[in-house]
């Protein structure tokens, strides 16, 4: 019985280049091609996932409730969450730039470690199904993560327009770079689960039948 | 009958690959130009035969080049508000964070907006300008890892939506000048996902080929 189904390169003794998608011996040391070091599955991947999620999810919360930004106005000072940032805007009629700020920096950060967590739990179950809807869940959790980006953007121009001494100044707050690091685990997360490990149950199935 | 005919040659295949995504062995078909193949089951992109070759994107990388200059020459933004003004330049979004106590943010800011998406043009004109005259040289395959390695950091796309986010975000409090730098940036931006869009890997790679060889 093999570890691999008998469809997938694994089982011919072959690999794809984790560079240039050379197809290669699976003994190789490197990809004689690129130069890049040959692994038939990513080592040690659901680990890595995890202990960078792990990383993640800790910093989400002063990212969530520490504030991302203050600003001064004629002596006084007001800090603003994340969220609160978002209930200004809404407050202000930007109905659609709320929701983008709500969706980057709230919901798509979250979803996308929920998502990779189980991910990472279910490859490791004994009965498995849905692959294709996992494997496209995966994939969205890859494109979608790095804009989650935009808040910490946002926090940089207005510090960089938005100082006129006294009269009005904005300051960043430590959630920025807390929020800034949780976007940076949690795509350093995505890349480091390997999406094969998905396909590869579909060995067993073929034992069974 | 020609004997041909009962031995009809087998379709022709470009190349056989595994497919990244979930590893299936794939014969890829010939493709014509414009034409894309995906993974038959988990229908991950595989392989573009992208119209003009490396020509194309080497066009776009050198256009986000001279637009990235552009950028960072002129004013992004001026701010006015109680009598005063400020212009603020494109670099300021990275440095004066580190002059209100952020450092490490500033860093993280600046490799993502400014020093990686101007980096993988670059590479990718040092790349494709020899491949374009059938040369190739030492060191074209680390700079070709160094644009896939740095791919998803590099977020000039991003920024410029973060842009957007923070103009609706001030216009309340004061007025709002648009400067060329603005306008240079967002071209950059576009040109930027144009020279991604383009560039195939798999045709890529093709071309610099094996050193061995
Ligand atoms: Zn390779
Ligand atoms: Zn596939």
């Amino acid at each position: 019985m093999s570890r691999f189904p008998s469809d997938s390169a694994a089982a011919q003794g072959l690999t794809s280049c984790p560079t240039c998608e050379r197809l290669c011996q699976s003994n190789e040391r490197t990809c004689p091609r690129c130069g890049t070091k040959i692994v038939v599955r990513k080592p040690a991947s659901i680990q890595k996932t995890i202990a960078l999620l792990v990383t993640a999810t800790v910093l989400y919360f002063p990212a969530n409730f520490l504030p991302i930004m203050r600003t001064e106005q004629f002596g006084n000072a007001q800090t603003n969450t994340i969220l609160s940032g978002v209930i200004t805007l809404w407050g202000h009629g930007s109905y659609v730039i709320a929701s983008i700020i709500f969706f980057a920096s709230v919901l798509v950060p979250i979803a996308k470690m929920l998502v990779l967590f189980w991910l990472c739990w279910s490859v490791t179950r004994a009965r498995q199904h849905c692959q294709g809807q996992r494997a496209y869940l995966y994939k969205l959790t890859e494109t979608v993560g790095r804009w989650s980006m935009i808040d910490v953007f946002v926090v940089a121009i207005l510090v960089a327009m938005v100082q006129l001494g006294a009269a009005l100044s904005i300051q960043p707050g430590p959630a920025a770079l807390s929020f800034a690091g949780v976007v940076a685990f949690t795509m350093l997360a995505a890349s480091s689960f390997d999406s094969r490990l998905i396909w590869d149950s579909l060995a067993k199935e073929e034992t069974q039948a | 009958m020609p004997s041909g005919f009962t031995h009809a040659p087998s379709p022709k295949h470009a190349e056989r690959v595994a497919c990244p995504s979930c590893d299936l062995l794939v014969d890829l078909p010939e493709l014509e130009e414009g034409q894309r193949a995906h993974c038959p089951r988990c229908q991950h992109h595989l392989a573009l035969s992208p119209r003009g070759g490396v020509v194309r994107p080497l066009a776009f990388a050198i256009t986000g080049l001279i637009l990235f200059i552009v950028a960072n020459s002129f004013p992004f933004l001026s701010f006015k508000a109680s009598g005063r003004e400020q212009v603020m330049n494109l670099a300021q979004a990275a440095t004066e964070l580190m002059r209100h106590g952020s450092p490490t943010l500033a860093c993280i800011v600046l490799a993502l907006i400014l020093i990686g998406p101007a980096l993988s043009l670059a590479c990718i004109v040092f790349i494709t300008t020899p491949l374009a005259l059938g040369k190739r040289f030492v060191g074209i395959a680390t700079l070709s890892k160094l644009v896939f390695r740095i791919g998803p950091w590099t977020m000039a796309d991003v920024f410029m939506i973060g842009v957007l986010v923070s103009l609706t975000k001030i216009a309340s409090l004061a007025t709002v000048v648009i400067g060329l730098s603005f306008w240079a940036y967002a071209g950059f931006a576009l040109m930027f996902v144009a020279t991604m869009a383009s560039l195939d890997r798999r045709l890529l790679w093709q071309r610099i080929g094996d050193p061995s060889k």
